[in-house]
């Protein structure tokens, strides 16, 4: 379950952000909508807790941010929110299947190979775990970072124009995995975008104003 | 996944940096670890090569020319003494115990020693083979010369005249090899050891021929003093020189007579029934019980007789500081490739947290705490700290053992490589500060990065 209330966000006192209430079921899946510089990328990290707003604002699988502070909030990110950005950020020192397992690490969460195997799997580059990122294609290295977002299982999944590198028909295809497996696992998803392909796949759409 | 995986996961990457990081780190440690080797042997070595001898009495000339020819076998020496003069110091009452030592040959670059059996004693030498010499021309071979020439107990060989390889030999004259000790890790590994009797016996024909030049050279030496390092070529000279006016010490000897009276126990020749006359010894090594003797013994002997008398202790100490300014310029140089090897690894991890601030800022959305990310920075310092400590100490002992087949080939002071000191294991710790110092600024941007921020600048 994902909410939002009263929502205001203000960078050096000027308000960036401003958002109308909204709140989302667990498993419930939606779209923000909103020209570049609206905050969307804000409003992420804001649902992500990367960012901090004002108590009772941002409540996001069951929890108000506020009430979780340094590694503890860290690890709550890690295991109960899942982040897809525009751009796959996969770490290229390690091979496809260890960047997977290094969200497990990150969130605290025991090593599992299997798990990440099978995450793999699951967006079909089960083929890919023992290549680099950089032997990947630019389809499929988000699709790795969509895999790395779901591995942990997160009750809630943000996303950041996750399309918007990719061509159409890469496009549709990490759209459609994204849905699904949000869906399979019974995961709430919110995709913040400006790109049109996306806005028509979701019937719950949400504007930003400027 | 875990910490470990990760940061060498990265180092591979930048294999190269890490690598020219470590062998820059092995380098500096190495360097030091050598001269700390180096150092702490060449003292024990030197210790135990005067451990129980007081006092060196010989000729007058350099006193630590006396004590690297007398004690440690690897001067030149300063010249002969008359042992009429040398037995009188033997019974003073603050002797305990005297050594006479005569030199002048040698077989294929190892010294012979004339000497009494005490001189092994002092060491707590044994034979492994053979016996001790019991008659003239019998020879005991330390444990080293008898490995090199392959001299077994009841074989020959001819002494070479003078110290260094290539004077004539006394072919007509072999010596009977007695006896071969065990390996005492001392000087005495690279002696050969006979009766002083043995030693005159071969010189007494020489003696004579030799005479003119030899005498002309001694007063020479005399007059300018100069510190001879470097003529080792004249030894063949002076060491037979056997033609000394005795004038003067016979008239020290009564003036000293009433000191005789408590005696120590004497090997033969330095007994009072021994006819001295003519004879004479290179060095006398004393050994004392009071502690009177260090100061009043070598000032007494200076001042009245034309003897030389110098202490090891001191003198070793004096030597070392030579020798230890000498390390002290390779060890700075040493800090400074320590130090540069500290830089490269900043500089390295520095650049490395630029190229991975987004690697950074995901990890911390993907739920890695500051703390994790500044762990991480650290441990790739450390990495690097502990391969460039284990190589450096590796190449160290290596370098050591080297070193040592070089240095017993030249006849110099045994080194080995299979030392340990207490003091290396501040190498890592060394390796590990510098590294933890260079990593630290990087760690601490890696604990700041901020994942909004960052990821914003895509």
């Amino acid at each position: 379950m994902l909410q939002v209330r009263d929502l205001v966000y203000a960078y050096d006192r000027r308000p960036v952000l401003r958002l109308a209430d909204f709140a989302l079921a667990q498993g419930e899946q939606a779209a923000v909508l909103g020209p570049s510089g609206s905050g969307k990328s804000t409003l992420l990290h804001l649902l992500a807790g990367v960012l901090s707003a004002a108590p009772g604002m941002v409540i996001v699988a069951d929890r108000d941010w506020t009430t979780l502070a340094g590694s503890a909030r860290d690890r709550f990110r890690g295991r109960e929110v899942g982040l897809v950005y525009q751009r796959p950020y996969l770490i290229g020192a390690l091979r496809v299947l260890d960047n997977l397992r290094l969200a497990r690490y990150a969130a605290g969460l025991p090593d599992d190979a299997d798990v990440a195997r099978a995450t793999l799997a699951a967006v079909g580059l089960a083929a890919t775990a023992r290549c680099y990122p950089h032997e990947l294609s630019q389809g499929q290295r988000q699709r790795v970072a969509l895999a790395r977002a779901l591995v942990n299982r997160p009750r809630v999944i943000l996303a950041d124009e996750p399309t918007a590198n990719l061509d159409d028909a890469n496009a549709e295809r990490v759209l459609t995995l994204l849905r699904d497996r949000a869906a399979e696992r019974g995961a709430t998803l919110l995709v913040v975008t400006h790109d049109t392909r996306v806005r028509a796949a979701f019937d719950r759409r949400l504007e930003m104003a400027t | 996944m875990n910490l470990w995986r990760l940061s060498l996961a990265y180092l591979r990457t930048q294999w190269l940096t890490a690598i020219l990081n470590v062998l820059l780190l092995a380098l500096g440690v190495a360097t030091i670890g050598l001269l700390l080797l180096v150092g702490a042997q060449l003292e024990n070595s030197l210790r135990r090569d005067a451990d129980g001898f007081d006092l060196v009495v010989g000729a007058k000339g350099s006193p630590l020319q006396l004590i690297l020819s007398g004690v440690y076998h690897l001067d030149a020496p300063t010249g002969n003494i008359p042992l009429a003069e040398a037995r009188r110091w033997a019974r003073h009452r603050l002797v305990t115990e005297a050594i006479p030592v005569a030199l002048g040959d040698s077989y294929r670059g190892y010294r012979i020693v004339g000497t009494s059996r005490a001189y092994p004693a002092s060491f707590e030498a044994r034979p492994a083979a053979g016996g001790w010499w019991s008659g003239p021309l019998e020879a005991v071979l330390g444990a080293r010369v008898a490995r090199e020439t392959g001299l077994a107990p009841g074989d020959s060989f001819a002494g070479a005249h003078g110290l260094a390889p290539g004077g004539h030999t006394h072919d007509d004259r072999p010596y009977r090899v007695a006896g071969v000790l065990a390996p005492t890790g001392t000087v005495l590994d690279r002696l050969i050891l006979t009766d002083v009797a043995s030693v005159w016996a071969l010189h007494d024909g020489h003696a004579e021929a030799a005479t003119g030049s030899a005498h002309d050279h001694e007063t020479d030496r005399a007059g300018t003093g100069h510190d001879r390092a470097d003529d080792h070529d004249h030894d063949h000279d002076h060491d037979h020189d056997h033609d000394h006016d005795h004038e003067h010490e016979h008239e020290h000897e009564h003036e000293h007579e009433h000191e005789h009276d408590a005696g120590p126990v004497s090997p033969d020749i330095l007994d009072a029934d021994f006819d001295a006359r003519g004879r004479e010894i290179t060095v006398l090594l004393l050994k004392s019980d009071s502690p009177l003797a260090a100061g009043t013994l070598p000032r007494l002997i200076n001042s009245v007789s034309s003897l030389q008398a110098a202490a090891p202790v001191p003198e070793m100490a004096r030597l070392l500081r030579l020798v230890g300014f000498g390390l002290d310029t390779l060890r700075g140089f040493a800090v400074l490739v320590i130090v540069a090897a500290g830089l490269s690894v900043f500089v390295a991890l520095y650049n490395a947290l630029k190229a991975r601030r987004f690697d950074l800022a995901v990890m911390r959305s993907l739920g890695a705490s500051r703390g994790l990310l500044c762990r991480h920075m650290l441990l790739e310092g450390q990495l690097v700290a502990v391969a460039g400590a284990a190589l450096g100490m590796l190449l160290a002992h290596a370098a050591a053992e080297v070193l040592g087949w070089w240095l017993a080939r030249t006849q110099g002071l045994s080194l080995t490589g299979g030392y340990w000191l207490t003091a290396e294991w501040w190498l890592p710790v060394l390796a590990s500060g510098l590294c933890l110092a260079a990593s630290l600024l990087p760690a601490w941007q890696a604990y700041r990065t901020d994942i909004a921020r960052t990821l914003a600048q895509a």
